[in-house]
């Protein structure tokens, strides 16, 4: 702590009126903040609630609001809770694999000793530089000759192996940042490097963790174009696949209603997984260290 | 005075080898347990990505025909694009994507920066805030781009709001503007969160200290948290850059190439799956990876993304 | 150097495991071992049904057909996505797909990578078929889809605002000099996609321009013709016949515009009928059908529509023709007008009494067919739309001229098919 004692500045009417200040500046920038990020969002809830006739009203409050849109998006002939259901499998899987995989190989990165380390970094980011399309192809034709095309895992690993890098980047940096000292001592109290890492590091790393999980939960939930290539029938075909089978009632027809309900519905379960785990995001050396 | 727990790794008193007690591994093993705990992702990165794209390269080095036998052309496919035929178009797809790339990772780091700090303080209902802010990047990226479309048709939303008539996605400025709204809506958020991460390591007694010295907010913010945050900020931007670099969906949605909005992507999507040209596509592939794989190593280098850690001694 | 050279042996190791799965097996999941009739259940992959109808038709048959019965599978609902999955299952030599459901200007294309079976002329291309939709799907002189529904662009007009509809360019702006205020004269689709094509061909195409020759290699529209035909566009774009916010149109947004009384006339396909005509639409009994307009004279329009098609990989192929015999016969051609509301390929249809009560535009609709041209039969029709879009949606924004445009389009056709 600092050593230096602040001149103690006493003027009591002025700070509170300092403090009031820098208080409805927060407020603004929040409210700003919140705008930005939901007004949209509002409009395509607002939109979903129009019934066909009056979507393009323009009108930012729903006049008679109608549930008719939702009610086609679950409609017999839309498999939507079958798609939600794959997307759920699919996400979760993606997000359980990549955080395995990619924990354990952060963890070396950050705290190992080895050669070659830019190297192993720089082949993870490389990877991330080709476009989605130059995989496309000759993927489905390895899929489709091993016979998984329209399984889950002929998403799942393309959709790990995506996320991967990132997630790799996100965790050495956390690693990276934790003391060694915690480390040493728990080995020093007679603990293997795997126990002092799940006891001691990963409690640390959590806001880490959870940050990748999120990301890569919300990549694996959005993708479409790997989805749309491998999957062909209802029963393995995600959220994404299945919002672009939308029709309306011809084929020139852009169901605006049941694309913006199905769009609500979608993102819903998404923020309220990241309500109940967004404390986990934030957390830092203090909460978890002992001193 | 920090804890010495809490300095970057380079600057942490030395320990020699004598004061590591308890030390259990012996280096060789060391690396043949890191060989061990990363060759899971090196394997499934080798067959998804690695496997694909060099099928892809060795392709692009035979000509492009309906049937027959396959023609070596070594870089002709590659020439074609540089300087030949299909040039015009290259160059001008890659001016547009370092423009899309440039104006979204700024205004999307600037963005994300000022939220990630506003979501950092403690307040009622910080929780609700921080999914809030997220539901951009949750949003399906197809949904989005439908929304935001509709939004910009002359006869929606935007005009509405803004009183104007503006066929938005009928001109060249209007068009580049709108996507680059679209892309930083839906992006904000994801920079914002992986800043916020980085933030979180920063314990609150360092900006009180700072507080106490009597440093104001600005001050605070460019010499306390921005060096403290720059190695999540920078992945952050990083990853946003190759990201956009190989921007597809909200140009090919909005005006499908149309209005110098083709990018990169977009030329790659139409000659591979377009065209049906393996050997053009893929050479373009090729080009895009090369590209972004200068802009990356150009970026690490400069600004030192330095995430690997200096060994212990 | 251990740890280097281990690495890189596990690398190369799952390399060439992966490439090897890939070389090995290339033709495992496409291989004929059919059953020696080629009959059984087959797929049928289509984009979603937006008619609800095609179950009834396809239990029709799967009840006269148990051993043989037909699933259907839907796609993507956007026509370049259900492209792209067919051209994939092609490419991957897939038995997946049996029957597909190709657009009309995928045919030749699909024909000429070698993906389609080829059908019997005299039974798929018969005179009873509409004459363009034959030539939409034959290549190289074979017959490769079995046309099944057919489309060609109308002239949509306000019969409250215009007694006689115009069969020239020149009458139908001249008619709209007394146009009430706020209501544009003429729109069609502009926006930089397929449907820029389609009306950009039928303008070009009426002036006595052409794309391609018929050989689909040799670029012809570099002529005062064509360069005619896009200036009757681009010119109405400039004077203000059409409103610039035509630019961002597709065909829903066009139909819009009509439906809801902001044009005076509109060219689209037959579908905008059955809005226009619906108890709510604000020009209820106000319009009319007529066929488009040209430079001297009725116009000619684009085919659409859509071929039926056998892939080459299919391990049911006699059940598959079949099944697009079925699919062309007169009982399902009729129940497609009916029920489907869609335009059947049957010429002799168009004068059925009973099906004109059910879609009354079906006399406009066989004149314009008659007179309609295919787009560009080539199998890089691909590209060849897209050297025509990139072009001609610059003229019509005036940032090129047309003469610029037209000679630039020639060099990216050239492009495109050589």
């Amino acid at each position: 702590m600092t050593m230096t004692t602040a001149p103690v500045r006493d003027s009591r009417p002025a700070m509170t009126a300092h403090r009031w200040a820098g208080q409805i500046q927060f407020w603004v920038g929040l409210v700003l903040i919140a705008f930005f990020c939901l007004a949209p969002f509002y409009w395509m809830a607002v939109s979903s609630l129009k019934s066909p006739e009056t979507i393009f009203d323009n009108r930012l409050l729903p006049q008679d609001p109608s549930a008719t849109n939702y009610l086609a998006v679950f409609g017999a002939d839309n498999d939507f809770s079958l798609a939600l259901r794959n997307s759920l499998i699919v996400a979760g899987s993606v997000t359980v694999l990549s955080l395995i995989v990619g924990v354990i190989a952060s963890y070396a990165l950050a705290r190992l000793k080895f050669r070659l380390k830019s190297v192993v970094l720089g082949l993870f980011l490389a990877t991330s530089m080709f476009p989605g399309v130059a995989i496309l192809s000759p993927m489905f034709q390895l899929f489709a000759d091993w016979g998984w095309i329209n399984t889950y895992q002929a998403m799942i690993i393309p959709d790990v192996s995506f996320t991967l890098p990132l997630g790799v980047w996100i965790l050495t940096g956390f690693f990276v940042a934790m003391p060694w000292e915690l480390e040493e001592a728990a080995r020093v109290d007679g603990c293997t490097a795997g126990e002092a890492f799940r006891k001691v590091l990963l409690p640390l790393a959590v806001p880490g963790v959870f940050t990748t999980a999120i990301l890569v939960f919300i990549a694996a939930w959005n993708e479409f174009m790997i989805a749309n290539s491998m999957t062909q029938t209802p029963s393995a075909q995600p959220v994404t696949v299945a919002i672009a089978k939308f029709t309306g009632v011809s084929q020139f027809d852009q169901p605006f209603g049941t694309q913006m309900a199905a769009g609500v519905v979608v993102t819903v379960p998404l923020v309220i997984i990241v309500l109940i785990f967004q404390r986990r995001i934030i957390s830092g050396l203090t909460s978890g260290s002992s001193r | 005075m920090t804890s010495p727990a809490l300095l970057p790794t380079r600057d942490r008193p030395r320990r020699t080898p004598a004061s590591r007690a308890g030390e259990k591994l012996h280096p060789v093993n060391e690396g043949r347990l890191a060989f061990w705990l990363i060759i899971p992702s090196i394997l499934l990165l080798t067959l998804v990505i690695g496997y694909p794209v060099v099928q892809g390269i060795w392709r692009s080095f035979f000509a492009d025909s309906i049937d027959g036998p396959l023609e070596f052309v070594g870089f002709g496919n590659y020439a074609q694009a540089l300087w030949g035929r299909y040039s015009k178009e290259f160059w001008a797809a890659f001016n547009v994507t370092w423009f899309f790339t440039i104006t979204t990772v700024v205004l999307e780091t600037l963005i994300g920066m000022a939220m990630a700090l506003f979501m950092n303080r403690a307040f009622r209902g910080r929780g609700l805030m921080r999914a809030s802010v997220l539901v951009p990047w949750a949003i399906p990226t197809a949904v989005a781009a439908v929304m935001w479309r509709w939004a910009f048709d002359p006869r929606g939303i935007v005009n509405h709001v803004l009183g104007t008539t503006i066929t938005w996605t009928g001109m060249e400025w209007s068009s580049k503007v709108a996507i680059i709204v679209a892309d930083t809506w839906k992006t904000a958020p994801f920079v914002a969160l992986l800043i916020l991460a980085g933030l979180q390591i920063i314990p609150d007694e360092v900006y009180e200290a700072a507080a106490m010295d009597g440093a104001g907010p600005w001050k605070r913010f460019w010499h306390i948290t921005l060096p403290m945050v720059r190695p999540s900020l920078l992945v952050a931007v990083l990853f946003r850059m190759l990201d956009a670099l190989r921007m597809y969906d909200l140009p090919a949605i909005f005006t499908n190439g149309a209005n110098d909005t083709t990018t990169l992507s977009i030329l790659v999507v139409r000659a591979s799956l377009g065209n049906l040209q393996p050997g053009y596509g893929g050479a373009l592939s090729t080009i895009t990876f090369a590209v972004i794989f200068l802009a990356a190593f150009l970026f690490v280098r400069l600004l030192g993304a330095n995430v690997v850690p200096k060994e212990r001694s | 150097m251990i740890r280097l050279r281990a690495f890189a042996i596990a690398a190369a190791v799952a390399l060439s495991t992966a490439s090897l799965a890939g070389c090995a097996s290339g033709n495992s999941s496409g291989s004929s071992s059919s059953a020696e009739d080629g009959r059984g259940p087959i797929t049928f992959a289509s984009g979603k049904d937006f008619t609800k109808e095609m179950g009834t038709l396809l239990d029709k048959w799967n009840a006269a057909h148990p051993a043989e019965k037909v699933t259907l599978l839907e796609l993507a609902a956007s026509p370049d996505d259900q492209r792209t999955a067919f051209v994939q299952n092609f490419q991957a030599k897939s038995s997946a797909y049996d029957v597909l459901w190709s657009d009309v200007v995928w045919t030749s294309e699909f024909a000429s990578h070698g993906w389609l079976e080829e059908l019997d002329p005299t039974v798929f291309a018969s005179s009873d078929i509409m004459p363009a939709a034959v030539k939409s799907a034959t290549y190289d002189g074979k017959t490769w889809g079995a046309p099944f529904m057919t489309n060609a662009g109308l002239l949509f007009y306000r019969s409250d605002l215009v007694k006689t509809p115009p069969t020239t360019w020149a009458d139908l702006f001249k008619s709209c000099e007394g146009r009430p205020s706020g209501m544009d004269c003429y729109a069609g689709q502009f926006a930089q996609y397929e449907g820029l094509t389609v009306n950009a061909a039928e303008a070009i195409n009426d002036a006595g321009g052409a794309f391609l020759a018929a050989d689909g290699k040799t670029v012809t529209v570099d002529t005062p013709e064509a360069r005619a035909g896009l200036s009757v566009l681009a010119d109405a774009f400039k004077n203000g016949m059409i409103n610039k916010e035509a630019i961002t149109y597709k065909e829903e947004e066009s139909r819009r515009a009509f439906v809801e009384g902001r044009l005076m006339y509109l060219r689209n396909w037959p579908y905008v009928y059955t809005s226009a005509s619906a108890t709510d639409s604000a020009i209820k009994g106000k319009f009319g059908i007529a066929p488009l307009p040209g430079v001297s004279g009725p116009g000619v329009s684009s085919l659409g529509g859509i071929d039926l098609v056998v892939s080459k990989f299919s391990r049911y192929k006699a059940t598959a023709k079949d099944f697009l015999a079925f699919m062309q016969s007169e009982e399902t051609q009729k129940f497609v007008v009916s029920a489907m509301n869609q335009a059947s390929v049957r010429t002799a249809l168009y004068d059925d009494p009973d099906l004109i009560k059910v879609s009354p535009y079906l006399p406009e609709l066989k004149k314009s067919l008659l007179n309609a041209n295919p787009r560009p039969v080539t199998p890089n029709y691909n590209a060849v739309s897209l050297a025509i879009q990139k072009n001609v949606y610059p003229a019509l924004q005036g940032s090129v001229t047309v003469d610029q445009a037209i000679t630039q389009m020639a060099a990216d056709l050239a492009n495109a098919v050589g």
